[in-house]
């Protein structure tokens, strides 16, 4: 029987088995409610809140504020209230940020919001300029000839302040390369500890030595990994995919060719990482004889994982050009992290980019070679924990069979 | 024809294998013998390529057996093993197909030996739902799902109960009647005995024993003879050179005595020390001759039919 149909068996049962567990099926949809709903709120939680500012007896000077906080674009939520003692009171109660009185005067309870104290006093302005030009019974065109500054005062900042671009929103730089990499670390981790548990179940319940009497040991393990790899990927597809759809029906920010871009990256380093790791996982798997033991199996797996998503986190995108972060979204283990970071901020040269995913290849290439020997060598042994040696040296009682 | 040729395997210390070799034919049940740790179960596993020989080749036919020919065995583990989440009727479709079937015809075939086994309202059960009786049955119809040309199962009969044990005698020989090549472990040698046209002895990694049972009873160089002897049956001696008393009873005394023996002589003996009401001479049974393969003094042993379990099979 050719290999590719074994493979297709053997992942398609994966699969299905996945599917049908129900904890399996609940976490995953738990993990993906909890992702989409941090997407949907965490912008409402970090964005501005609207200036509250109440308003008494002031509603000649309402449609020029709404005017300037557009023009602004400050969101301002206007109260109205019938006293001055009801208005003072919701300041008090810091219901309203400040309380504008007979569209004159302003009164606080501390501090002037700087905001505030700009719209409020642009507002006046223009009340003040359009009553006075009335007065003078100047018309409207002569009143346009003559102006009003649109801009009251010039502004200019010394230090160039950090280029905040509309169209890069939540999806693309930091915010984009922090959950391209928290999605990836979940990905992977799941996944290779699915991959993990799943190798054990098979060798405690010594179904394995079933399978291997007609499949070869690396077909089991390509299978398995083809099968729960392409699970992942689906579920880390429909995910940004759901994600994407959330942040535009929500109008929350706008999805750009960017953000797709960096999806399409974020899915790239997953096949990618999950290559790289999942036989690394499969061993593990391997060499424990109880579930309990693949849990230590699998801390030395998680410790390279996380270095690699903490480099990510702690160098890798507070300090993107520096040298450190350059090496590191290069080094193969690492690099599953760092380098769609790194993508994400803009800041991976094509040189760089090439370099790590091949590098990341070729380290696959040879670790799939000796993770797949020690798996090989590992699965069919009961009884306690195999050594590391004794999975090597045994391996090659089964890998040419 | 599958050919064990020679096979070695050495694991440390302990020899495992030291040299076996024996045929199984087509329509054959050859019933493999030994005490544990003999090697058997070594001997098994390396026809299904999960253990690497030091030494020797299993044989298919004439060639050396390749991944394409383990498609038309069937093997069950001495450790069961099966995907306990996944429905019995998927499971046995799923090994099918691994087997190289289509999955249509895989799930007739795991549809009739269902129906065979009397699981049929089981084939949507979960495995870990079913009793350990019949998860045996799941087993061994894991083995059956592809109609192998070559059935091997590593002790088939133990935990089974008797209505169990008599369903799977029935399956084996039905499988040998249609012209499979049977081979299969057990302690119970009485079972074997009833079953098997061959059996195959081996003894810390050796052949010990092996051929036709008919002919190795006969080939046999001792002889079963019991003699009833009324209450002398206590204390009489036979007093012959080569003629052992393996065991007495209120009434009767059991020899063990070689094939050559003068019988009129032991006979006679009998006659003088009491009436001799029945004198039967015959073929050892499997499980002296067992005994006798690996060489456990008759004598020792304490019953004749000793159950296999406790006699010197640790």
């Amino acid at each position: 029987m050719r290999s590719s149909r074994v493979l297709r068996l053997i992942a398609a049962r994966e699969m299905k088995a996945r599917l049908r567990n129900r904890p399996f099926l609940i976490g995953n949809a738990v993990t993906m409610a909890v992702i989409l709903g941090l997407i949907l709120i965490l912008p409402r939680i970090i964005g501005d809140d609207p200036l509250p500012l109440g308003l008494v007896n002031s509603e000649g000077v309402t449609p020029a504020i709404e005017n300037v906080s557009e023009t602004l674009d400050v969101e301002i939520d206007l109260q109205r209230f019938d006293s001055i003692e009801a208005a003072e009171a919701a300041l008090e109660a810091d219901e309203v940020v400040g309380v504008l009185v007979d569209g004159v005067e302003l009164v606080v309870l501390e501090e002037l919001n700087p905001d505030l104290a700009f719209i409020v006093t642009a507002a006046s302005a223009d009340v003040r300029f359009a009553g006075r030009i009335e007065a003078a019974g100047v018309s409207e065109d002569q009143a346009a000839l003559i102006g009003r500054p649109d801009q009251p005062i010039s502004v200019r900042s010394l230090v160039e302040p950090e280029q905040l671009d509309e169209d890069e929103g939540f999806f693309g730089g930091m915010g984009a390369a922090s959950a391209g990499v928290v999605l990836l670390f979940m990905a992977i981790n799941l996944y290779g500890n699915t991959v993990l548990t799943g190798v054990v179940e098979e060798k405690t319940s010594r179904v394995v030595e079933v399978v291997l009497a007609t499949v070869r040991p690396w077909q089991m393990m390509a299978g398995k990994l083809l099968g729960l790899g392409l699970l992942g990927l689906a579920q880390l597809g429909l995910l940004i995919g759901l994600g994407l759809i959330a942040a535009t029906v929500s109008d929350l920010v706008e999805v750009t060719g960017e953000a797709l871009l960096a999806s399409g990256w974020v899915v790239i380093w997953f096949i990618l990482g999950f290559a790289l790791f999942s036989t690394v996982y499969a061993m593990g798997g391997a060499m424990a004889s109880r579930a309990e033991e693949a849990q230590s199996a699998a801390i030395p797996i998680a410790l390279i994982v996380l270095s690699g998503y903490f480099a990510a986190f702690v160098v890798v995108l507070p300090e993107p050009e520096s040298t450190l972060a350059t090496v590191l979204s290069v080094i193969p283990l690492f690099a599953p992290f760092t380098m769609p970071a790194l993508i994400a901020l803009g800041k991976a040269a094509v040189w760089q980019i090439v370099l790590s995913v091949v590098l990341t290849m070729v380290s696959t290439v040879l670790i799939v070679g000796l993770a797949g020997r020690i798996y090989a060598g590992a699965i069919l042994q009961s009884g306690e924990r195999v050594k590391l040696r004794q999975a090597l040296r045994s391996s090659r009682d089964v890998i040419g069979g | 024809m599958l050919r064990l040729d020679n096979l070695a395997k050495q694991y440390g210390e302990v020899t495992a294998l030291d040299g076996v070799s024996f045929d199984v034919k087509p329509g054959n049940l050859l019933g493999f013998l030994g005490p544990n740790g003999a090697g058997k179960t070594t001997a098994m596993r390396s026809i299904f390529g999960l253990v690497a020989l030091d030494g020797g080749q299993v044989l298919i036919d004439g060639h050396r057996v390749e991944p394409a020919d383990r498609l038309t065995f069937g093997y069950m583990p001495e450790q069961r093993g099966l995907y306990t989440a996944m429905k019995v009727g998927e499971q046995l479709t799923y090994f099918g197909t691994l087997h190289g079937m289509s999955r249509a015809s895989a799930a007739r075939s795991a549809d009739v030996l269902l129906e065979e086994m009397g699981l049929s309202d089981r084939i949507g059960s979960k495995v870990e739902q079913l009793s350990h009786g019949n998860q045996q049955r799941v087993q061994l119809a894991a083995a059956l799902v592809h109609d192998p040309n070559l059935l091997v199962l590593d002790e088939p009969f133990s935990g089974l109960d008797p209505i169990g044990v008599t369903s799977m005698e029935n399956i084996l020989r039905e499988r040998a009647g249609r012209g499979t090549a049977v081979m299969f472990s057990s302690h119970q040698l009485d079972l074997v005995e009833g079953l098997c046209d061959e059996v195959v002895i081996i003894n810390k990694g050796r052949l010990a024993l092996h051929g036709n049972m008919e002919d190795l009873r006969e080939r046999s160089r001792r002889r079963r003879l019991e003699v009833a002897l009324g209450v002398a049956a206590a204390d009489w001696e036979p007093g012959i050179v080569g003629v052992d008393v393996v065991k007495r009873s209120a009434n009767r005394v059991f020899l063990s005595v070689p094939v050559d023996v003068d019988l009129a002589a032991i006979l006679a003996s009998a006659s003088t020390a009491g009436i001799v009401g029945a004198f039967t001479f015959e073929p050892p049974t499997l499980s002296q001759m067992f005994k006798a393969a690996v060489g456990i003094d008759d004598l020792s042993a304490i019953e004749v039919d000793a159950d296999p379990s406790e006699a010197g099979l640790q």
